[in-house]
């Protein structure tokens, strides 16, 4: 392919031998003579066949976002020495911190090239493919090859750990966990007393009990065992409010759902998700690391945009990811009236925890404005309404979220 | 600022000198500002600006040489100019890659075609053109030049691809 140098250098020989016709003077033909023999000899020197390989290794294929991962190169020549420039397609908006993913080689046998990126945000990045150009030593053309596919690197959202979430559900799983069941058996909470059978540990026996019955009781607990959690995550209600603060929330919201699956995964309940804005999508329960692993996938995904509104995709998809009365944990601002009736549908069959992020917390300044002001107070009385269905967590954004979910009750099974 | 930046620009500003000094007219001063973006050019790696400086220099190098007795300074200056901004635009792109090796490959490779163009330039002005003079007119010897030229940028527009 030619390029813009090339067009420029025609244009020049062009324009002496234009002028030269216009003032009759054969010296400025002349002049075109160097020009055309330095692009002719130019062109003559330059190798256009390479026979080169290219191998590319990632540090690491899944980061949370901030950061770095080294990359490196493996360049091996197998035909004669070349100069050529090899370039590592970046996207743009991903800053290189050490090296550079274009690099200018003459190449003999092999060399090495690395350099290190650090995705700013959570998302999927694609590294690649890798472009070598062969050029003419004025860069009159030049061809270019692709030597190299393309790597993939998942940029999870960063959070921090959060432990004590309610969970409430009547359904429970054969594995003992931390979501009181309505048996007894091994737990922490009492449940009961009854005659002792040979075989109980002696430290469950009730002795006061004992003495007053005058036989031995044993005390017995709630059983503490596992359950199903589906986490549904709202970014479908852009729009509402300024587009960076929306985004500031939604990172409070996917850092949330993360926590809470990590947290979730390991006290050992199956976990599933559910989101909703562009390229909302959904992760049918399960238990391990590898369900974390694709929980965290999704949320990297996860951008605002409106696309079904959330009645329409609870009642349709909570059916079937989630076994009834299992556990609904629904992250979301609440500033949809649409919200309220959604819960309310579902909160017959699931039991349903509402963490609510409050966008508007912090307000910039220190006032909020008056559309911000209506718009919190309408939130309020969603908030509210929802209260009388489900558990809520009002989420100030400048606090940690642990201490309020402890605070929120987990309903006792009656015996 | 590395060494071969230095040697770059100092033989910029000589050549201009140069330029002013054979020919003092209002020209001369355009030519001297061409070391303002070739300087530039070279110091934030846009390629671009050398392009700019070689258009500044190009009016007084023509002007040069339909004034000048001997062809062979002019072209010598020619293609001296074109050499320090293919230099230049080496350097200016190895600003935003690393270099391992291939400016000093290239700036080799360039120096022997800019010396080898020099020299069959002088061999057909001692040998080839005044022969010409002989037979062939010069309207047709241009216009046999521009048909050539013609055809090449047909060449160029038609294969987008090597």
């Amino acid at each position: 392919m030619y390029t813009i140098k090339a067009c420029l250098y025609l244009t020049l020989i062009a324009s002496l031998l234009v002028l030269s016709v216009l003032y009759r003077c054969g010296k400025l033909t002349a002049l075109t003579i160097p020009l055309v023999l330095m692009a002719g000899l130019s062109s003559l020197v330059a190798r256009t066949q390479a026979k080169v390989r290219v191998e590319r290794a990632v540090e690491s294929n899944e980061i949370f976002a901030g950061e770095e991962v080294a990359v490196k190169l493996k360049v091996v020549n197998k035909g004669r020495p070349l100069l050529m420039e090899l370039k590592d397609c970046v996207n743009e908006e991903v800053p290189v911190v050490h090296g550079s993913n274009r690099v200018l080689l003459y190449l003999i046998n092999a060399e090495d090239v690395e350099y290190v990126i650090r995705p700013p945000s959570r998302g999927l990045y694609v590294i690649g493919p890798v472009i070598i150009e062969l050029s003419d030593p004025m860069g009159l053309w030049k061809r270019e090859y692709v030597v190299c596919g393309e790597a993939r690197v998942a940029a999870f959202p960063r959070f921090s750990s959060v432990s004590g979430a309610p969970l409430g559900a009547k359904y429970t799983g054969v594995w003992p966990g931390e979501v009181l069941s309505r048996r007894s058996g091994r737990g922490t909470e009492f449940y009961g007393v009854r005659e002792y059978v040979p075989g109980d540990e002696l430290r469950r026996v009730n002795w006061k009990a004992s003495a007053r019955l005058r036989r031995l009781m044993s005390n017995e607990f709630v059983e503490e065992r596992v359950t199903d959690v589906l986490i549904v995550v709202d970014a479908g209600w852009s729009g509402v409010i300024e587009d960076e603060l929306a985004e500031e929330v939604l990172e409070h919201e996917v850092s949330a759902a993360a926590a809470l699956a990590l947290a979730l995964l390991r006290a050992g309940n199956r976990v599933g998700l559910l989101t909703r804005g562009e390229g909302g999508t959904w992760v049918k329960p399960g238990f391990g690391r590898r369900q974390l692993l694709r929980v965290l996938y999704h949320l990297a995904e996860l951008r605002m945009g409106e696309q079904l509104p959330l009645s329409y995709v609870l009642r349709t998809l909570a059916h079937y990811l989630l076994k009834p009365h299992a556990q609904v944990v629904l992250i979301s601002p609440v500033l949809d009236r649409d919200i309220v009736s959604a819960i309310r549908e579902i909160s017959t069959e699931y039991e349903v925890l509402v963490i609510s992020p409050n966008p508007f917390s912090n307000p910039k300044g220190g006032q909020l404005l008056t559309a911000y002001r209506l718009l919190e107070l309408e939130r309020e009385m969603l908030l509210t309404a929802l209260s009388r269905t489900c558990k809520v967590v009002d989420w100030d954004l400048r606090a940690p979220l642990t201490p309020l979910l402890k605070r929120v009750r987990v309903r006792r099974w009656a015996k | 600022m590395s060494v071969l930046e230095a040697l770059l620009l100092a033989a910029w500003i000589t050549t201009v000198l140069v330029m002013g000094y054979f020919q003092p007219t209002p020209l001369a001063l355009v030519c001297a500002l061409s070391a303002v973006p070739y300087t530039l050019g070279i110091l934030t790696g846009r390629r671009f600006l050398l392009a700019v400086a070689v258009a500044l220099q190009l009016p007084g190098l023509i002007q040069y040489s339909i004034n000048a007795e001997n062809m062979v300074w002019s072209c010598a200056i020619l293609l001296f100019t074109i050499y320090l901004a293919e230099v230049g635009d080496l350097v200016a792109r190895s600003r935003r890659c690393i270099d391992r090796g291939y400016v000093k490959r290239r700036v080799l490779e360039l120096s022997t075609i800019a010396g080898s163009s020099f020299t069959f330039t002088v061999l057909l002005f001692y040998a080839v053109l005044p022969a010409a003079g002989f037979g062939i007119d010069f309207g047709e010897l241009v216009a046999i030049l521009l048909l050539l030229l013609l055809l090449a940028s047909l060449l160029f527009s038609s294969s987008e691809e090597v």
